[in-house]
């Protein structure tokens, strides 16, 4: 088969050569199809850049029922081949009752009602469509004399089985996580909300608007105007190199230079379903094994999956912890050299001696001694995580022990600023998110710099700017410590929660359209 | 451009700040002074010892260093503490620091000089000085009580004081005194501060354990240090001294002390030789009746003590005769108000003034300040007619019924 | 419902009320009426709390009529010009007690932990936060205040619970001080302690609703005087009378005094920290306040650029007054000279209405 000139293309299209130098391709996909098939075939061929493009497969059939040649469009490893054999080729190659039908319309119907056994069937008469369907891994079936063609859903991307979650594990509760193909995952969701409210959006963006997302919500909970922020969030990104989640995140908050993040990633389905019956919004995408949660408040950054299924003391136990644990975090080493330098009334005075005498031999002021320390305890954490992992095992006997321990024989730094930074580091994997863990492990350099300059004067002076800055923070509209700041109706579910039982009551910072998850309970 | 600029203006002032601050030091430039000690001098000077701990000694394993002394102890005369350090950082290498400074030593030469107060009042200026330090008065001189107090079992001194004041919340021979006390006991009633000594006296031998003073205590080859009794403070100067059993009155009379275990003996009333052991707790705040309305004030004071009986020399059995229980409480509280009369006398007599804290009660009585004043409490106080009320109830017999005789007719 | 819409409701305006008048029982405000009551300073500072509410009941009354916060009251009641004259005067009061206090709160600070320190220095950081968090609006002072709140009480019962020991109920006898005739005395003439009070209605039009301001601002106030009230009290059950006079800063000696047994005895420093925190907004509040009215004097619509260029001026004015005691004598002055426009403006405002009344 010859395959024409662009010249003759572009003529027969009706475009001028001047029109679309820039991007040759641009001017066809815009186009409709048209009723010859081998010009329909074509232009498909030349947005491929077929055959010098490996990757577009044209196999040409004989619908022997219809007794007219047509010809299958798959892209390899997008599309399923062995579906695309079973359901497309097999079925027109092989059926031969004999059925009339001579206008193109009446054929297409004829294919899509007596010969396909697909389950997704759906008739387009634009590159466009025909272009994205054949990226999505669908096949694209053209017969002759039609100015449109059939999309068969046949996607055959290759992605892994469902399996246990690596960062938000938990010892009660489900143990599925989600993975890197978006059907898979919106199934996970539907496992858990068995609602016909439940809306699924997609939304295309990019500048090719190549790129799709998922948009999930309760209708009959989720706010409107929180739903059509972050659809025109979304709508709004330009780059189509945001091809999964992680990068979305970042293409849509609102403060990307900010240390808290406005927008939550969680790899379990049971707790995206447990914000979508809050009123947030889920997002899913392809490649990305999460689910992004817009709006978000503090306590979801705080709150951990295994909160809720744990028992009331345990859990409200486990947020105790995990409160003072941020703390600690946060404010021990800036607390520490505070004290040392500035207010030494405060240790008792045989822990003061201890501090003391230890100090005497180290030649260094205690804020570099602890700077020193904290980085290095950064460097092993980091060195952890980019460590192959057959040999990752040693990394945390040789920094901590040896490191730590060498470091004291040799003076280099106080032994109790070992166990400062050993407490520190221990305390900061308390923190569930990986976001907040990050943007308070970086908090703590602050703490220590203010604590530096000025004790606790300067922490207190620092803390309130914190403070103030947490409340005055927003995501998509929802103040960051709501319904703490301002104090709104919801059931008790912050710092501490209240039985499960009793709580009926959405979160109210998030406008819900159903104010109640159930009946206020009775008694009790 | 706007963030270059924020950016700048930040990194210009934490520059600034960090060659700033002045006060900041490192903790092991300080050397921390944990006991200060005054003594008065010829003059307008005041000899004023510094006890330095020395961290290296006592606290760690790590940095020991085993030839130097736990403390170093320097005197310097001057007029006040303030120049008085300043001289002493001329001698010591690191900046001396009070802000561990708990205890406060004062000879008796220096309580009784008026510089005493001067100088204690100029001392409560200084940032670092707490209200809550203790005051301890010394019949030597501070510096020499200072120097000769080697507790054998505390290596540092803070440690002993520490453990000393704990005995003292309880035991109540000694007054718990700090400088917050002797601020708010100026106007002429008598601040108890503690008593104490490294110089052995050989007086007598007392029967009732309480009757020592510091230095009388009769023991051998111990601790240099005994601390016992209090002595007297009135308008800034100290006028005199009290034994263990006089200060220990004074606490059970004050209306809002708790005493939590006071060991005495009394003599047993059933066998004239012999004495009865006995702990008395008081748990309820002194009740007190004053009348105002005439020109000599009248005060009546009722005491609740429980007791626990701890041993009885005389072998007599006063567990399970409900008798004999009854006329060893009528015993204990007979001599205890005669002991607390001849008291009452001495504080009217010689000290003319009252260490009951019973003023703070009078207060009540009126409605304005002028009027408590006009009326002059202090100065009415010799003429007043106190009676003094114990209640004894003997609660807890210890873990013996009787005492266990020898050739005991059960055995047989 | 719309949640961030820049309203605030009774909880932040009840937060604020205490950040803004319970926070002073904390500063040298105590030395004064302990100079002025001496052991009776409780009781001095609760009847200066019922004397001052009195005038603001009737404020809250004539804004509940007309529906308007107090600038607008003003204009209407008493006409542009005038109004703009009370304004001015306002600022021009409150700006000098902001840059006194500024100064006075550093003052504690510097001599009591940071003595060889540059006070300026402090001043600089301690201002250069409180606009920080200013700058951040109403809103979020409002409910940062909210958020704090539950510190200041925890705070206040750690406080109440570490000097229990050292407390003597005696001392606060005889209960009438120097007597009722010089308290009644003084009482009028300390009003403007708690002006603040009357400075926030120029905020009801911040408020979700006229009700939720009048609950806010009702409790808060109450909350204040409490706090004042038992920290007064405090004070003269530790340190006693005459001793408590002598006393330069004494809500840090107390918390000097705080502690949990022998070993935990020194933590004035994590009091202080918590103090600065509520100082911080203290000042925030102070800071915005001064720029609206300011804004309203000049009929400036966009008011919260100014608040940077008011907090630099008042960084300068801090600056002037020599040392803490010519600034408790100059705080003195500004409070008393300014008491009788606070008590009186809620009456004469009240008799304009009536005569518009009679004369419509």
């Amino acid at each position: 088969m010859a395959f024409r000139s662009w010249n003759y293309l572009r003529s027969r299209a009706g475009l001028s050569s001047a029109q679309s130098e820039s991007d040759p391709m641009r001017a066809f996909i815009d186009g409709q199809l048209t009723d010859d098939m081998l010009m329909n075939i074509q232009t498909l061929a030349n947005l491929f850049d077929y055959p010098d493009n490996d990757s577009l497969k044209i196999r040409h059939i004989h619908i022997r029922a219809l007794q007219v040649d047509a010809a299958v469009l798959y892209v390899e490893g997008a599309a399923d081949g062995q579906a695309v054999e079973r359901t497309i080729i097999r079925p027109c190659l092989e059926n031969d009752q004999q059925l009339d039908a001579h206008q193109p319309a009446e054929r297409i119907n004829i294919i899509k009602q007596q010969l396909l056994p697909s389950l997704a069937v759906k008739e387009s008469e634009t590159y466009q469509e025909l272009n994205d369907a054949l990226l999505h891994g669908n096949t694209v079936l053209i017969i002759p004399q039609s100015s449109r063609a059939i999309i068969i859903e046949t996607p055959g991307f290759e992605y892994r089985t469902v399996e246990m979650p690596q960062v938000e594990q938990v010892l009660r509760g489900p143990k599925e996580a989600f993975i890197e193909s978006t059907d898979v995952n919106r199934s996970l969701i539907r496992k858990h909300i068995k609602d016909h409210n439940l809306r699924c959006e997609k939304i295309t963006f990019g500048k090719r608007k190549q790129n799709t997302a998922l948009m999930l919500y309760m209708r009959n909970i989720a706010d409107d105007q929180t739903i059509q922020r972050v659809k025109k969030r979304i709508e709004q990104v330009e780059s189509d190199a945001v091809t999964n989640l992680f990068l979305l995140e970042q293409s849509i908050e609102e403060r990307p230079y900010s240390l808290l993040p406005s927008i939550l990633l969680t790899e379990r389905p049971d707790r995206a379903a447990a914000f979508l019956q809050e009123g947030h919004v889920v997002v899913l995408m392809d490649n990305s094994p999460v689910a992004l949660i817009a709006p978000i408040t503090f306590w979801a950054l705080f709150h951990a999956a295994e909160d809720q299924y744990q028992r009331w003391v345990v859990a409200n136990f486990m947020r105790l912890i995990r409160l003072f644990a941020m703390l600690v975090t946060m404010l021990i080493p800036g607390v520490y050299v505070a004290i040392t330098t500035f207010h030494v009334e405060m240790l008792p005075t045989d822990l003061m001696l201890a501090i003391s005498a230890a100090r005497e031999r180290v030649p260094f002021p205690i804020v570099v001694e602890i700077i020193f320390m904290e980085l290095t305890f950064e460097m092993i954490r980091e060195s952890g995580v980019r460590v192959p992992a057959p040999i990752g095992t040693t990394i945390g006997i040789v920094g901590a022990l040896v490191l730590g321990q060498a470091a004291v024989d040799a003076n280099l730094v106080s032994p109790i600023l070992v166990i400062i930074v050993a407490i520190t580091g221990l305390a900061s994997y308390i923190i569930p998110d990986i976001t907040l863990n990050f943007a308070i492990r970086v908090q703590r350099f602050m703490f220590i710099l203010f604590g530096y300059m000025f004790g606790f004067f300067g922490l207190a002076l620092y803390m309130s700017f914190v403070i103030a800055y947490l409340v005055s923070y927003k995501s998509f509209g929802v103040p960051f410590m709501s319904p703490l700041a301002p104090r709104l109706p919801a059931s008790r579910d912050m710092f501490t929660r209240s039985a499960f039982r009793q709580q009926w009551l959405r979160p109210s910072n998030l406008s819900p359209k159903e104010k109640f998850k159930q009946h206020k309970p009775e008694g009790n | 451009m706007i963030r270059r600029l924020w950016l700048t203006v930040a990194m210009g002032m934490m520059s600034l700040a960090l060659a700033g601050c002045a006060d900041r030091v490192e903790v092991e430039r300080l050397a921390h002074v944990v006991v200060l000690g005054l003594d008065y001098e010829e003059g307008n000077f005041i000899n004023v010892t510094f006890q330095i701990a020395n961290p290296q000694v006592g606290s760690t394993d790590r940095g020991q260093a085993e030839k130097e002394p736990p403390t170093d102890i320097v005197s310097i005369k001057s007029t006040d503490v303030v120049t008085a350090r300043e001289l002493a950082n001329t001698i010591i290498p690191r900046q001396l620091d009070f802000s561990h400074l708990q205890t406060l030593i004062i000879s008796e030469s220096m309580a009784r000089s008026p510089v005493f107060h001067k100088t204690v009042s100029s001392l409560v200026r200084i940032p670092e000085i707490r209200r809550e330090m203790s005051m301890i008065i010394c019949r030597e001189e501070a510096a020499t009580f200072i120097k000769k107090n080697k507790p054998r079992m505390e290596t540092r001194p803070h440690k002993y004081y520490e453990y000393m004041l704990d005995q003292w919340a309880i035991r109540a021979v000694v007054p718990d005194s700090n400088l917050n006390g002797y601020l708010k006991n100026l106007a002429g009633e008598l601040y108890l501060v503690i008593y104490a000594t490294t110089e052995r006296l050989e007086d007598e031998i007392f029967e009732n354990e309480a009757l020592y003073r510091a230095g009388e205590v009769p023991a051998e080859e111990t601790d240099p240090v005994q601390m016992m009794g209090s002595a007297v403070l009135k308008e800034g100067r100290m006028i005199g001294t009290m034994n263990g059993q006089e200060t220990r009155y004074a606490m059970l009379l004050r209306h809002e002390e708790k005493v939590h275990s006071v060991i005495s003996s009394f003599p047993d009333p059933l066998k004239e030789t012999e004495r009865v052991t006995v702990r008395l707790l008081k748990t309820e705040s002194a009740k007190l009746k004053i009348d105002v309305s005439e020109e000599v004030p009248r005060i009546e004071a009722k005491v609740k003590l429980y007791g626990q009986l701890l041993s009885t020399e005389g072998m007599e059995n006063y567990v399970t005769n409900l008798d004999h229980q009854e006329l060893l409480e009528q015993t204990i509280e007979d001599v205890m108000t005669r002991e607390t009369m001849d008291f009452i006398r001495r504080t009217q007599e010689e000290f003319r003034s009252e260490p009951f804290n019973w003023h703070n009660q009078v207060r009540k009585k009126f409605w304005t300040w002028n009027d408590y004043i006009r009326y002059d409490f202090i100065g009415k106080y010799p003429r007043a007619e106190v009676k003094v009320v114990y209640e004894v109830e003997i609660e807890n017999f210890g873990k013996q019924f009787e005492p266990v005789t020898v050739n005991d007719k059960h055995a047989e | 419902m719309q949640i961030t819409d820049g309203k605030i409701g009774a909880r932040e305006i009840l937060s604020m009320i205490v950040m803004v008048v319970g926070i002073k029982a904390t500063d040298t405000t105590p030395n004064m009426m302990i100079y002025h009551a001496q052991n009776a300073a409780w009781l001095f500072s609760l009847m200066i709390g019922v004397v001052m509410l009195i005038p603001f009941l009737v404020l809250l009354r004539l804004m509940g009529r007309y529906r308007m916060g107090l600038y607008d009251l003003l204009v209407h009641l008493t006409g542009r010009w005038v109004a703009t004259l009370i304004v001015a005067w306002m600022f021009v009061w409150l700006f000098i007690s902001a840059a006194l206090n500024t100064r006075s709160y550093i003052d504690i600070v510097n001599t009591l932990f940071f003595p060889q320190t540059s006070l300026y220095f402090m001043c600089l950081f301690f201002l250069l936060f409180s606009w920080l968090v200013a700058k951040r609006g109403f809103e979020t002072i409002g409910r940062t205040s909210w958020l704090l709140l539950s510190l200041v009480v925890f705070i206040s019962l750690v406080l109440s619970v570490s000097i229990w020991q050292d407390m003597n109920l005696s001392h606060l006898y005889p209960l009438l001080g120097p007597g009722l005739g010089d308290l009644l005395k003084e009482t009028p003439r300390h009003a403007s302690l708690y002006a603040e009070l009357v400075l926030m209605c120029f905020m009801l039009p911040y408020a979700t609703t006229y009700r939720s301001f009048r609950q806010g601002t009702l409790l808060g106030y109450g909350l204040s005087i409490f706090v004042i009230v038992l920290l007064n009290a405090y004070y003269v059950m530790v340190f006693d009378y005459p001793a408590v006079e002598h006393i330069s800063f004494p809500y840090q000696q107390l918390t000097r005094a705080a502690s949990f047994g022998r070993q935990v005895a020194h933590i004035e420093a994590i009091f202080l920290g918590l103090w600065i925190i509520t100082a911080v907004m203290h000042f925030a509040i102070y800071l915005y306040l001064t720029a609206y009215l300011f804004a309203r004097t000049f009929r400036i619509h966009e008011f919260e650029p100014l608040i940077l260029p008011l907090t630099g001026l008042c960084l300068l004015l801090s600056g002037f007054p020599k040392n803490v005691v010519q600034i408790n004598e100059i705080r003195d002055m500004v409070i008393s000279s300014a008491s009788i426009v606070y008590l009186a403006l809620p009456f004469v405002l009240w008799g304009l209405k009536l005569w518009r009344d009679r004369s419509s």
